[in-house]
């Protein structure tokens, strides 16, 4: 009987330490800036990108192919969350970089620029190979951002709003 | 004590040598070795089969052996059974629980996305619809900016972001 309550302990204590490792690795890195005077945290719950659908393009502010690529990556998000600061920008995104724990998550890809921003864009996928988790951490001279989407992400989809948003940039 | 010519033991101790001495030649060499008149050519022989005497004469103190004989009210070999058992038990719990440590990433991914059990994210959601609505729009269109500039500068790394996109 006491090596059954000692294998459930056991069991337990596993699960708890899996529960607290691969998705909330970022979690235990926001938790250490959340009460930090010095960051902004916003979270946007999935109720948002539940009514998602029912938003028009002229509420949006965007035309409406640019609304529906929109809507076609919101639709499918699950949870944003923002960390800002422009305290020592340079430092907390070298930092968040190496915080990250690179075992879970993938670097999809990195934008450097001389005097710009600092870019590194980086995914975690489940065990089917869906993307779970997009995640953007910025960092240049003013400020350092890192955003977490959360959800099932479609790099095409994604691609396709980023395209879209892109005609802007040019005015044709 | 036996007295033996040193021819003869001379023999005994090649045969020992060999392996091939009796049962009864080595408890003759163990006496002769024991006992006082050792031929001075042999007596270099003398502390290996003076340790070997010891050696059989050797036997557990009379505590010890008590301990190690069952009695009814000591169970000495039923404690033994039961002491593996408990160590199969303490493996077996150790390989379950690395067997569920293992299983359990792969079992409940999809419930690992939703999972928020670190930080209580409601105190800092934002409740205003519309202000959700800016905050995502600003924050997927940063994503697409980047996304192009990363794409302007290198045409290479696009092909490869479309590629990771492909098997979806």
């Amino acid at each position: 009987m006491k090596y059954l309550l000692s294998f459930a302990l056991l069991c337990t204590l596993a699960t708890a330490a899996q529960a607290q490792d691969s998705p909330n690795a970022l979690e235990r890195y926001f938790s250490q800036y959340l009460d930090d005077e010095r960051f902004s945290v916003v979270y946007i719950s999935p109720k948002l990108f539940q009514m998602v659908d029912r938003i028009g393009a002229e509420q949006l502010d965007l035309n409406e192919t640019e609304a529906q690529a929109f809507r076609e990556v919101a639709r499918d998000l699950r949870g944003l969350r923002i960390l800002s600061t422009d305290v020592n920008p340079r430092e907390f995104y070298r930092e968040a970089k190496q915080r990250i724990n690179t075992k879970d998550y993938e670097l999809l890809m990195t934008v450097r620029d001389h005097g710009n921003d600092n870019v590194e864009f980086m995914v975690r996928e489940n065990a089917q190979g869906i993307i779970e988790e997009l995640l953007l951490i910025a960092g240049g001279a003013d400020e350092f951002t890192l955003l977490s989407f959360v959800g099932r992400i479609d790099l095409d989809k994604v691609a396709r709003l980023a395209r879209e948003m892109d005609d802007d940039n040019k005015e044709e | 004590m036996m007295h033996m010519d040193y021819k003869l033991i001379k023999a005994m101790l090649d045969r020992y040598f060999e392996g091939e001495s009796s049962l009864e030649e080595e408890a003759h060499l163990r006496t002769y070795f024991g006992g006082e008149e050792v031929d001075s050519r042999l007596l270099a022989y003398k502390p290996l089969f003076v340790v070997l005497q010891a050696e059989a004469q050797a036997s557990l103190p009379e505590a010890q052996w008590d301990r190690w004989q069952p009695s009814p009210d000591k169970p000495a070999a039923r404690l033994r059974v039961q002491t593996y058992h408990k160590w199969i038990a303490v493996a077996a719990s150790v390989a379950l629980a690395l067997a569920v440590w293992r299983w359990y990433p792969q079992a409940a991914p999809a419930s690992q996305a939703q999972a928020v059990a670190v930080v209580d994210w409601s105190k800092y959601e934002v409740t205003d619809p519309e202000e959700a609505l800016r905050i995502t729009k600003k924050a997927l269109g940063r994503t697409s900016r980047e996304l192009n500039r990363g794409a302007k500068k290198a045409a290479s790394e696009i092909s490869r972001v479309k590629k990771m996109a492909k098997p979806l």
